[in-house]
């Protein structure tokens, strides 16, 4: 096929990219393919063989089993790959995206990985080595320590409780190779460490395949902002702003924002150099995230870097004009950025939002069901990414996060109302959401207040979240329409009709104005 | 004529008359729980597009979107959510049974702490659930003797299914 303009001339160019992921980043990734003119070919569990992103892409390769055999499975992978004939790999986030292993197999087999050097992954994956290399870089870190691997049960305890006396409680137990809150524990007291330790590394173990568990002080109350970066094969790396990603559960990020409010403009350069150093330091390549906490004194500290895209990219698009996951592409052909620092700045203001399949009301727990209803809102400044469509049944098999909805708009104040009045038009019905309580978190005065430090939900909801609060300003309405529909559903079914009943079929008009007519068909 | 539901929120029971008016209802009359519920000046309309109502409260008038999922209706009214079961004629709420742990998560059995027999403490972790990837202890409710555990470990139990049942102490 005809090389593609924009690839004129590149070093490393490709046409068909295998998207190693699923859900709503594998549709992103598979939208911004095709506006560049690239084919696109999908992967897919058993049970995503009717998901979006199978039926937005070109092709779609089927891989059987269970989560090792399909996408964390490299082999499966590769054969996908060497069956469709696809010459590059965007791996998405999550999954094997930061696997060292499956960018060495990419390379190795003369394949475009989309996606930083596997010697940067390793670098930063190791999250204790990385932060040895960021102390070198002058990159300041947080203090903590990692446990050398023992068989030694007796051995292994002591020198876990000597290292989180030198620490100092409350710590933090991370797993060395982890996200996302899994192999994560906090620990309050010496007494609770073993038991802790055991579980992390289980979960650990289960959640990435590696146990390494190390030691982390926990910081009271941080905010946690972290930087965006972008760095091509010239040597060019630059900084897009912040993102502040302080509002999360349990360590999962539930709404993010950017800029931050919080930091000036003297922090917000230092971060960016800082982060600028940490890529450097690691000859990154791509797009990447330096994720920092940041101090209620304004000081901030290396945590990690993420080295793929990443869940909350849009806010940084939103605001910099710049399309992260092309930028992704262009750099993976060998282009150099055609953007320099001097051309990043920040447009306005924007939220996003993360919707859950999950009870709010019941521990956050996830929830099953089938989307009878979705309906997301539209409008000025308000951008969809999902992987869901109406009709679909909720997976629980994989993330329960259903879609992002971010909203921009010219400053933070009306950003926040853009994002309420958003949340409040977004109908999903047939599967309970978080919607209702990011609706509450947006609304909260502290969050107007930006006094969004990492226990924000925690401090905002102690007794949990509950959709009681409504109760009063909720008189009878969705019982009354319940009861409404009811009889009107009754009716248009004609199973039953009382003696007082003095509805006629002709009453309710012809069909097409019936509101029930889809409605009579029951969701087991 | 009169239909009878049940709030999934709170649980509380409502009973409701309407009446037919043009192409909608009135709402003649509501109790909740057996008290009566002011709803004066309430009708509902069909709306244009499937699945939509109106809910005109004198001069107030907003769009409902509203689905059958089984039993329940779903119905999004103001930004929220709520869902609404439609109750047999003389049926009541299940009584929970206060002792006996459930599955609040389609989940597996990833360890047991006790065996049956066992005396266990309010608080004490009996069992640990393993779901989307994160591990979640199943703690005794009240204190008393482990009487069943019905799964083993590596045991796939749905959402609500009974994981230990525990013969509350007796009153000392």
């Amino acid at each position: 096929m005809a090389a593609l303009e924009w690839q004129e001339g590149a070093p490393s160019p490709f046409s068909k990219v295998l998207v190693a992921n699923r859900g709503e980043i594998a549709c992103r990734v598979i939208h911004a393919c095709r506006e560049l003119g690239l084919e696109t070919v999908a992967v897919h569990s058993r049970g995503d063989a009717n998901a979006l992103h199978v039926e937005l892409a070109d092709e779609a390769v089927l891989l059987e089993g269970d989560l090792s055999a399909t996408y964390l499975s490299i082999g499966a992978i590769m054969r996908a790959c060497a069956a469709t004939g696809a010459d590059a790999i965007h791996p998405g986030y999550g999954f094997l995206s930061e696997r060292a292993e499956f960018a060495h197999s990419i390379e190795a087999a003369g394949l475009v990985w989309i996606g930083p050097p596997a010697s940067a992954i390793e670098s930063m994956g190791d999250k204790v080595a990385a932060r040895r290399l960021m102390r070198a870089s002058g990159v300041p870190v947080t203090p903590g320590g990692e446990l050398s691997e023992s068989d030694d049960l007796p051995a292994r305890t002591h020198a876990l409780q000597e290292l989180a006396a030198r620490v100092g409680f409350p710590l933090l137990l991370k797993a060395s190779a982890g996200g996302g809150g899994k192999g994560m524990r906090t620990v309050h007291s010496a007494g609770e460490l073993d038991a802790a330790y055991v579980a992390a590394q289980r979960e650990a173990l289960s959640a990435f395949g590696d146990g390494t568990v190390y030691v982390e002080s926990l910081l009271e109350t941080p905010r946690h902002i972290e930087v965006q970066v972008l760095a091509d094969n010239d040597g060019n790396v630059i900084h897009l702003l912040e993102r502040e990603c302080s509002v999360q559960r349990r360590h999962q990020k539930v709404v993010e924002e950017a800029p931050s409010a919080a930091i000036d403009e003297e922090t917000r350069e230092a971060m960016g150099s800082a982060a600028v150093a940490a890529a450097r330091a690691v000859n990154y390549l791509g797009a990447g995230t330096v994720e920092f906490l940041v101090a209620a004194d304004g000081s901030f500290h290396f945590l990690e870097m993420n080295t793929r895209i990443q869940v909350e990219h849009p806010v940084t698009e939103m605001i910099t004009g710049v399309d992260l996951v092309q930028e992704q592409l262009r750099i993976a052909a060998g282009l150099p950025l055609t953007i320099s620092q001097s051309d990043i700045s920040a447009s306005g203001h924007a939220i996003e939002a993360r919707i859950y399949a999950e009870d709010p009301a019941n521990q956050f727990l996830p929830a099953g069901g089938r989307l009878v209803v979705w309906d997301p809102p539209v409008g000025p400044g308000v951008r969809i990414d999902t992987g869901v469509r109406e009709g679909d049944d909720v997976s629980l098999d994989y993330d329960p996060m259903l879609a992002k909805l971010v909203v921009h708009a010219e400053d933070r104040s009306s950003c926040i109302e853009r994002m309420a009045q958003a949340l409040s038009r977004f109908v999903v019905l047939g599967a309970t959401t978080n919607i209702e309580f990011l609706g509450d978190v947006v609304s909260h005065p502290g969050f107007a207040a930006a006094e969004t430090t990492t226990d924000f939900i925690s401090r905002c909801w102690p007794e949990g979240w509950s959709a009681d609060t409504h109760r009063d300003s909720r008189p009878p309405a969705a019982v009354m329409l319940a009861a409404a529909a009811e009889q009107l559903a009754l009716h248009r079914s004609g199973v039953t009709t009382s003696a007082g009943d003095a509805m006629d079929e002709e009453d309710l008009g012809p069909d097409p104005y019936n509101p029930f007519l889809t409605l009579s068909r029951s969701f087991p | 004529m009169r239909e009878t539901f049940i709030d999934d929120i709170d649980a509380s029971r409502w009973d409701v008359s309407l009446m037919r008016s043009g192409a909608g209802l009135i709402l003649s009359s509501a109790t909740r729980d057996g008290e009566l519920v002011d709803v004066s000046q309430s009708s509902v309309e069909p709306g244009d597009d499937s699945g939509t109502l109106w809910l005109v409260q004198g001069d107030d008038r907003r769009q409902a979107r509203l689905a059958k999922v089984g039993d329940d209706w779903w119905v999004h009214f103001d930004g929220h959510v709520s869902r609404i079961r439609v109750a047999e004629p003389g049926a009541t709420r299940a009584a929970t049974s206060g002792a006996g742990l459930t599955a609040p998560m389609p989940g597996k059995v990833l360890a047991v702490m006790c065996a049956v027999g066992d005396s266990v403490e309010v608080g004490q972790a009996l069992m640990v659930l393993e779901a989307m990837k994160m591990e979640n202890r199943i703690c005794a409710a009240v204190s008393g003797r482990v009487s069943a555990i019905p799964h083993d470990v590596g045991a796939q139990v749905d959402q609500g299914a009974l994981l230990i049942e525990i013969e509350p102490a007796g009153d000392h």
